[in-house]
């Protein structure tokens, strides 16, 4: 690989192929996040310090104000060869404090994830993918 | 009661102390809404009616801009975040008529209402809620003595699919 091409994969994040998945978009009350995590390197065989899923929950009203979020590690000091493709499986489950999925007319509150792969520069990363937490939330009553 | 008092009570709605209280605070919106109104006449007086007002209400914020011009015709634009509230539910139920209220005494009316069956759960957010919310008031000459709005929690599970978002 050129040194060109290794300087651009460095600014954009483009040496590898990341790819997330559910195995259930809409959760029910207590049900746990099924996730799916592919890694493709594009031109030569990565080493990454670690694979890893970033959970949040954000508020949408003026402005965006993130109510929730975690990294989950999912797999460490990983190889991948070129050409390979490996993917990791975790289940995530959300604290109980965690807020349900909220859809106004003006205001919401989205749940959403995305994976990526820690290499030098910027990391690979998939989409933000969005899900649902359709759960029962009791709140304190206030006047 | 002296003459002040009852000019004063006119005037800051203070005739009567109103109330509510759920039979449960918390309902998921399968049965019916129960509460009572409690009024306690800080004298004898007459009520047109005895009301209550229900409604579900989302706060939010928007960001506002305002352009100001000064007297030479120099504009100014400022940008600034505002709390705005929109109901999405509204309904008023008469609980009484023509209703003497004794003073120290105190009566009860008994209310009971629907939710919608695609009634909104209650959300407590940072700079959004969703709230139900219920008001109980007399209707009187002057200021309306009232409960002020007390929250009502909605708490079940919504049915939101991928399309929604």
């Amino acid at each position: 690989m050129s040194i060109l091409k290794n300087l651009k994969n460095f600014v954009t994040g483009g040496a590898a192929k990341v790819d997330l998945a559910y195995a259930e978009e809409v959760l029910r009350d207590g049900e746990s996040l099924s996730v799916m995590v592919t890694v493709k390197p594009l031109d030569q065989t990565l080493i990454f310090e670690k694979v890893y899923l970033n959970v949040k929950a954000v508020e949408r009203s003026a402005h965006d104000t993130t109510i929730y979020a975690e990294e989950k590690v999912l797999a460490e000091h990983v190889q991948v060869s070129a050409g390979e493709e490996k993917t990791w499986s975790m289940e995530i489950k959300l604290p109980e404090s965690a807020p349900a999925t909220y859809i106004g007319k003006h205001s919401s509150l989205h749940w959403s994830a995305q994976a990526g792969v820690e290499l030098p520069g910027v990391n690979p990363t998939s989409d933000q993918r969005s899900f649902i937490v359709n759960k029962k939330m009791i709140y304190p009553a206030t006047r | 009661m002296g003459l002040f008092s009852k000019i004063k009570n006119y005037i800051t709605g203070g005739a009567a102390s109103v109330s509510v209280v759920f039979e449960s605070p918390i309902v998921d919106g399968s049965a019916p809404v129960r509460l009572f109104v409690t009024a306690i006449a800080k004298d004898h007086c007459k009520v047109k009616k005895v009301y209550l007002n229900v409604r579900a209400r989302e706060t939010y914020t928007k960001t506002v801009t305002y352009t100001e011009t000064d007297g030479d015709g120099n504009s100014r634009t400022s940008t600034r975040d505002e709390t705005r509230h929109e109901d999405h539910f509204q309904k008023e139920m008469i609980l009484g008529t023509d209703v003497e209220l004794k003073k120290g005494a105190e009566d009860k009316w008994l209310a009971e209402f629907e939710l919608p069956t695609d009634a909104r759960a209650t959300y407590h957010g940072k700079d959004v809620f969703f709230k139900w919310e219920v008001q109980a008031g007399l209707d009187m000459p002057g200021n309306d003595p009232d409960s002020g709005w007390v929250e009502l929690l909605v708490s079940k599970p919504m049915n939101y699919s991928m399309n929604d978002l």
